[in-house]
């Protein structure tokens, strides 16, 4: 029986994979095997766990032939693994659940927990060497899961250091065994034992030394300290499972080995002194890293030096504690990695706290208490454990405890004696839980470590006087007395960023020879340094505002071209971003097959082209006239595609091409640079703070400094800190002409877009109140060119050469795939000059265009054909209740459900409600601004207590004292988990509670919360009658609610609830600058309730009954589920209607989201759910698939099902005589859904340049964004989960529609006065479809503006509907 | 007009898209301006045809009007940037003199 269960607890998973080799499962049911045999490995681990507690020497032996040996401290481990591996995999199952590469992951992932618990558990060699091979191989897979140049660094590096750890373990197995060691427990590997020697060593020593070495590596101590933090470029899960199990392998060797190992002196001290090295370290790099996932690798080497401590201190059952808990700690961290824009967003939000002791008084109590606290615990509670052991838990609980301490003293709002009392109490208990929990565990391992010597382990003196010494330095460190302190800093950045070391071997300078240094003063000539200004303006329009993503706003990537056409933009994406501006031929093929284009959509566009061309006339082939159009056609359909080779036009990018080594080292030190500066500088920190920056970063960090001369170092520190100085004396050092002056500048940008985009917004986006550091376009121009320049001027040498623009000789082969599909007899291109003709007539870059054009025909046919009917006109009965929804795709079909369900009259609106306003609620330090970003807040609201009575535990107090509550804890567990030493004792103990819990978040699905009603009501902050008067006014005339108002009109904003998502608030309201609509609902709808402000309205023609009440709501579209808010507020008299509305509601989102499960993978019931699932990357579509924006009556669309395409924005003509409405409607909503569909195109058709890419492999940065993997530049865009499903595309890939019912001359005015929609329709970037009444068809405006009827087949299907 | 108690200047106007202000504000305050007016929302006609937009919900694609009085040795390094912007975009620029009454505000 204990064999059967050893077997399944080590080989299920493994045997899952082979299962998944073999059965070849799909996607999910992969993940799905794969998490059934983790469950029974899990499974058996707790009945041999079970069994081994309750024997008296806790064995549990396998059948001799198995040779393994269960022992209580492996069980503990090996239960610990096994139910990690359940979890992750059972996270990974649903991250990547589209992902076509899943059954190649679950393979790997089975394989690399079935070799993680074999080198638990202790046995012969060949188990323990199959194991550790297998894991290791496992390993390295898994982190080259992006396979590409990405994760081909990280794999090489880890590799490398894995081998080292191979050759080591093998090497001493194989010593070990011809040795004479049969290897059950290691207990017969004793010293004593005499194996004898080798070139004159005692071999003990020579193998314990071995698996130390062995150990190293796996643990990723020093010196193989750096492969841990670059595996952060495989996806999340793979990270929580190394952290979790797989990286604890020096401590696993040394548990195992207890008995060789503290015999062996050499490799006792030579353990402790790498523990103590890495620990000082790693925590020294932690501090320098400014993304989450790598600052929790660094956590986890300093983990791993702590651990050895541990074992060298002759701790081992602590040991054993600490690889256990640290073990579910950090796989609990990593798979919630994604929270930390939404954490910071809460923890920012908070009001400031108000310490009651000063921070020195804080300081000196929490020391005092800790050390009280510490004394009294062990003498309370003594750890029977080895004096080393005891010095080493004493010292690290104080620090933990002080630390913890400290930071509640930081924002207790208690007084001062309340506050000192709980921080004693709290501090004594967590001592003491700690030391009894030791203990305990002590006492339960003890047959596992009781044959050891009471005195293993390096003397308490020395571990004392080291530790003694490690904080000396640590303090002198921070005190800056060190004598080489001045270089610290820089040289422990370097170790914790090791991708900022060459991706390829850059070229190497030749010689030493000192080269001239140039100028390095700037011109002070005002107006040359006004026109390098202007250029530099000029230059950042490549690239797209960023804004950080605790709010995202969708833009359009090529907003700064958006006054040339989409065709010209199109190309400047392709030769200078480097981008793809439409799909592949391939993809338009394979959309043409699933019916997304029609033959005749695709001739529409042909003709289109041959009228313009001029190229229409017919030729003869093989006897056989064959039309211009049919040429065309097989040219989209079986030509062959080009890919442009990007243009140097940098002088580095002329000297090693576009993608050289040297530009690419100097993109990543410079978003590093970026990410350090916006991270960790002060609020206000402007260009000097950043030119200080980058300068170090390249000279003393980043390896682009090894090839630099010491005099152009020098050159470089003399450059000053002024940007524009710098930039001028860069570009006259390579010699840029002033007519490629911004032509240059755009590509340096362009090399960034992250950063940049993020420079641009916080320099002409964001609010002034903004706080982020200061970064500019030209901060990053300066740096970027004066280090380009610095390499070439340190490197003379001559560039490349070759054509400036890449030749396209694709003709023939083009021409060629033409004949073959026409069966031409002659198939040789030369001999068909007039087809040639034809083909020449549309350049490469334009069949993708006419693709495009044919796909967006085809739409509008369609949703013509859907609106081509006669619009019955206004109800004249008032419905029970009118709804108004945010113009949102995502409101489009839950307002069909509930006409459906009753007889509700819905309207579309822009989520912001009509006022531009910030909001700042009662528990928020500050107010945000709540409405789209292309206008800025024109008044506050605020929330207050409500009128009516409530108590202290159910009003704001309590959202006031819950806020200050959460903040001191939230302040506690960061101190004690961050403080340097404080971090390993809580990782310890905390895994016992962070693990269970994150099985359960995983195993045990949530359901998704409704919205809490808040005990407040939020009222727009002016005593301006007239003002709120005309506000309410401006709302009601825009909704076209002038009239006709329902006894409940309900204002219906939207946000997403999803967890553990950096892109979180992409889902939100993008009327309300990507957060939600909640708070702009209340604040309307209060106003709209006010009498004196009622009265002002019907002073100005708006009569609201008194029997209508406006009520907020909210709409959360993961589970499309609106709870009604300030229900309090609500007269008894509508109760009733309230409680049907409810109802009706809900059946309407049960509606809507079974709609929407057909588009996610999964269970049908569980599509509602899946935004309280932190492992899920993509909670929700979104708006992906938008592509129209209909303005009009409700009457119009009402019982149309269009499928979640729409923007619906209600507009009746005849309530605006004078266009005012329009003009609103069409200068803003229509703007900002124009940027949303351009996100969603361009991310679409290519996810990597335009899109943020696969969100299993982001890591957040400075709580701003996110980065791929380990380094690198800020995403930019929706990632790959917001767009396609898998290798598939959800969004189809087309320009915005605009289809508005209003008198065509009312559009068309509206059009030539705003400039702006006549450049975006001029250009192509927008379609505009009308119809005057609702009883004509419509006509679609050409880009030259002119109106034409649509031809058939509308008519033939109009005859037919209306015979 | 030469008051004397007020001291002559150059005042210079920008007509340009909004989305374009803060350039031409950091164009400005790099030439040493200490300040300037803008006001959004303009309407008019001119060498591209009519601006009669009056969106009431975005101030980037409006016509913006920025006023800024410098000294006038200022003016240079001002109009030779904003002429560079106006290579790419609408817009125009015009430059007058004033007389102000408190010098150092300026």
């Amino acid at each position: 029986m204990a064999t059967l269960l050893l077997l399944i607890a080590l080989g299920a998973p493994t045997a899952g994979s082979l299962a998944i080799v073999v059965l070849r499962p799909t996607g999910l049911r992969a993940g799905r095997v794969l998490t059934v045999a983790c469950g029974l490995a899990t499974i058996s681990s707790l009945v041999l766990l079970g069994w081994s507690a309750t024997t008296d020497d806790g064995l549990v032996s396998s059948a001799s032939w198995a040779g393994l040996d269960l022992d209580r401290a492996a069980a503990v481990l090996l239960t610990v693994v096994s139910a990690t591996g359940l979890v992750v995999t059972s996270f990974a199952r649903r991250s990547l659940d589209l992902d076509p590469r899943s059954r190649w992951f679950a393979i790997r992932l089975g394989i690399l927990l079935s070799g993680s618990s074999l080198v638990v558990v202790p046995g012969g060699p060949l188990p323990l060497v199959i194991g550790w091979l297998a894991s290791s191989w496992a390993l390295v897979e898994l982190v080259g899961f992006t396979g590409d140049a990405r994760s081909a660094p990280a794999r090489r590096r880890t590799r490398l250091a894995l081998t080292v750890g191979d050759v080591a373990l093998v090497a001493a197995v194989v010593l070990a065994s011809t040795a004479g060691w049969s290897g059950l427990t290691g207990a017969e590997a004793r010293a004593d034992d005499g194996w004898g020697e080798l070139a004159g060593i005692d071999i003990t020593h020579v193998v314990a030394v071995l698996f130390v070495a062995a150990g190293v590596a796996r643990s990723s101590l020093v010196p193989l300290h750096r492969w841990l933090v670059s595996t952060v470029v495989a996806p999340t899960p793979v990270s929580a499972i190394v952290h979790a199990g797989f990286v604890s392998g020096a401590g696993l060797l040394l548990i195992r080995f207890a008995d060789l190992f503290t015999s062996s002196t050499i490799a006792l001290h030579l353990a402790f002194a790498i523990g103590v090295v890495t620990v000082v370290v790693a925590l020294g790099s932690q501090g320098t890293r400014a993304d989450v996932k790598g600052k929790l690798a660094w956590s986890t080497v300093a983990q791993m030096g702590f651990m050895v401590l541990q074992c060298a201190a002759g701790a081992f059952s602590s040991a054993v504690v600490h690889i256990a808990g640290h073990g579910m700690y950090k796989a609990s961290l990593f798979l919630g990695a994604g929270d930390a824009v939404s954490a910071h967003l809460r923890s920012t939000r908070r009001p400031p706290a108000a310490p009651s002791l000063s921070p020195t008084a804080g300081l000196v109590a929490s020391g005092a208490i800790a050390t009280a606290a510490t004394i009294v615990g062990l003498l309370l509670i003594t750890p029977d454990m080895t004096d080393s052991a005891v010095v080493l838990i004493a010292v690290f609980s104080w620090v933990t405890v002080a630390s913890g301490v400290r930071g509640w003293f930081d924002r207790t709002p208690l007084r001062p004696t309340p506050a000192i009392g709980v921080a004693a109490g709290g501090a004594l208990s967590a001592t003491l839980i700690y030391l009894a929990g030791l203990r305990a565990f002590k006492a339960f391992l003890d047959p596992s470590f009781e044959r050891l010597p009471g005195d293993a382990g390096v003397e308490p003196l020395v571990l004392v006087a080291v530790l003694a010494a490690v904080a000396g330095v640590a303090l002198a460190a921070v005190a800056g007395r060190l004598p080489f302190g001045d270089r610290l800093p820089a040289l422990v950045e370097r170790t914790a960023h090791p991708g900022l070391a060459p991706t390829r071997s850059g070229p190497a300078r030749p010689g030493a020879a000192p080269v001239d240094r140039p100028s390095t003063v700037g011109t002070s000539d005002s107006v040359q340094r006004a026109l390098l200004q202007a250029d530099v303006a000029t230059a950042a329009r490549v690239v797209a505002p960023l804004w950080p993503l605790t709010s995202f706003v969708a833009v359009n990537p090529l907003g700064g071209f958006e006054r040339r056409s989409f065709d010209e933009a199109s190309a400047i994406a392709r030769h200078h971003l480097r981008a793809r501006s439409h799909l592949t031929l391939d993809g338009y093929r394979q959309d043409h097959r699933r019916g997304l284009t029609t033959t005749e959509d695709l001739q529409w566009a042909i003709a289109g082209h041959l009228y313009d061309s001029g190229l229409d006339q017919p030729i003869e082939l093989d006897g056989r006239t064959v039309d211009a159009a049919t040429v065309v056609e097989c040219d989209l359909l079986h030509g062959p595609d080009v890919t442009d080779d990007p243009v140097p036009v940098t002088a580095l990018e002329r000297r090693e091409g576009v993608d050289g080594p040297v530009g690419a080292l100097i993109d990543v030190t410079l978003a590093h640079s970026a990410a350090q500066h916006v991270s960790r500088s002060t609020t206000g920190a402007g260009s000097a703070a950043f030119v200080t920056r980058w300068k170090r970063d390249a000279v003393s960090v980043g390896a682009i400094g090894a090839h630099l001369d010491a005099g152009i170092v020098g050159w470089l520190d003399d450059l000053g800190d002024d940007p524009l100085g710098i930039l001028d004396a860069a570009i006259e050092a390579v010699g840029v002409s002033n007519d490629d002056r911004t032509e240059t500048l755009e590509r340096h940008l362009a090399r960034l877009p992250g950063w940049s985009g993020y420079a641009r917004w916080r320099t002409d986006w964001a609010h002034s109140t903004e706080t982020a550091a200061l970064l500019s376009p030209l901060d990053l121009l300066a740096a970027r060119t004066a280090l380009e320049a610095a390499w070439l001027l340190s490197n003379p040498g001559e560039a490349a050469g070759g054509p400036e623009r890449p030749a396209s000789d694709d003709q023939p082969q083009r021409v060629a795939a033409v004949l073959a599909a026409l069966g031409a007899a002659d198939q040789d291109p030369a001999a068909h000059p007039e087809l040639g003709e034809i083909i020449a007539g549309l350049p490469p870059g334009q069949r993708p265009a006419l693709w495009l054009a044919a796909q967006e025909r085809n739409f509008d046919r369609r949703l013509l054909s859907t609106l081509d009917r006669l619009d019955p006109g206004r109800r004249l009965e008032t419905p029970p209740a009118q709804l108004v929804f945010c113009i949102d795709v995502r409101s489009e079909g839950l307002r069909y459900q509930l006409e459906e369900i009753g007889p509700y009259e819905t309207l579309g609106f822009a989520g912001f409600f009509g006022i531009p306003m910030s909001v700042r609620r009662v528990d928020w330090s500050d107010a945000e601004a709540r409405c789209p970003v292309l206008v800025a807040p024109s008044v506050s609201s605020i929330e207050r207590p409500h009128d009516r009575p409530s108590s202290a535990s159910t009003g704001p107090d309590r959202l006031i004292g819950d806020a200050r509550r959460a903040d001191s804890l939230e302040q506690v567990a960061a101190r004690a988990k961050h403080r340097p030493g404080a971090g390993f004792v809580t990782a310890e103990a905390a895994g016992w509670l962070t693990g269970p819990l994150a099985a359960a978040r995983t195993l045990l699905p949530r359901r998704t919360a409704a919205t809490p009603q808040r005990p407040t009501a939020m009222v727009v902050d002016t005593q301006d009658l007239d003002r709120r008067v005309d506000l309410a006014e401006a709302v009601l005339t825009t909704m076209g609610l002038r009239e006709r108002f329902a006894p409940l009109v309900v204002l219906c904003g939207h946000a997403s609830a999803n967890v553990n998502n950096p892109h979180a608030t992409a889902l939100d309201c993008g009327a309300c600058a990507g957060a939600s609509g909640e708070d702009n609902a209340r604040a309307v709808a209060a106003l709209l309730n006010e009498v004196e402000v009622r009265r002002g309205l019907a002073g100005r023609g708006i009569e609201i009954p008194d029997g209508t009440h406006f009520m907020p709501a909210l709409h959360e579209t993961v589970s499309d589920r609106v709870d009604l808010l300030d229900r309090a507020a609500a007269p008894a008299t509508h109760r009733t209607a309230i409680d049907r509305l409810v109802d009706d509601l809900d059946r309407a989102g049960s509606r809507q989201s079974g709609r929407r499960a057909i588009h996610l993978p999964g269970r049908a019931a569980a599509v509602r759910d899946r935004g309280a699932d932190w492992a899920q990357v993509r909670p929700e579509w979104g708006l992906a698939r938008n592509a129209a924006f209909v303005i009009g009556p409700r009457s119009m669309t009402a019982g149309l099902d269009l499928d979640g395409r729409a923007f619906l924005h209600s507009y009746d003509a005849e309530l605006d005589p004078e266009g005012r409405v329009l003009e609103t409607i069409m200068t803003a909503p229509l703007i900002v859904a124009h940027w949303i569909s351009s996100q969603y195109y361009f991310s679409t058709v290519d996810t990597e340049a335009f899109g943020a890419g696969d969100k299993l492999i982001h890591n957040v940065v400075g709580n701003v964004g996110v980065i791929s993997g380990e380094h690198g530049d800020l995403r930019v865009g929706l990632p790959l989960q917001s767009t396609h499903c898998g290798p598939d595309r959800h969004h189809q890939p087309i320009r915005l529609v605009a289809v508005i019912q209003a008198p065509l001359d009312r559009i068309e005015g509206i059009i030539q006065r705003n400039s702006i929609l006549g450049t975006l329709t001029v250009g192509k970037w927008l379609r505009i479809v009308g119809r005057s009444h609702p009883h004509e068809r419509w006509s679609t405006r050409s880009p030259r503006g002119t109106w034409s009827a649509e031809p058939r087949p509308l008519d033939a299907i109009y005859a037919q509907e209306h015979p | 007009m030469n008051h004397p108690q007020l001291t002559t200047m150059a005042r210079i106007d920008v007509i340009i898209d909004g989305e374009h202000i803060p350039t031409v504000r950091d164009l400005l305050l790099e030439a040493g301006a200490k300040g300037y007016t803008t006001l959004y929302g303009l309407s008019g006609f001119g060498h591209s045809g009519p601006h009669e937009g009056r969106p009431l919900f975005n101030d980037r694609n409006t016509l913006a009007l920025l006023i800024c009085v410098v000294p006038t040795q200022q003016v240079d390094t001002i109009v030779t940037g904003i002429r560079q912007l106006l290579d790419e975009h609408h817009g125009v620029v015009f430059v007058s003199e004033t007389q102000v009454s408190r010098a150092d505000y300026f």
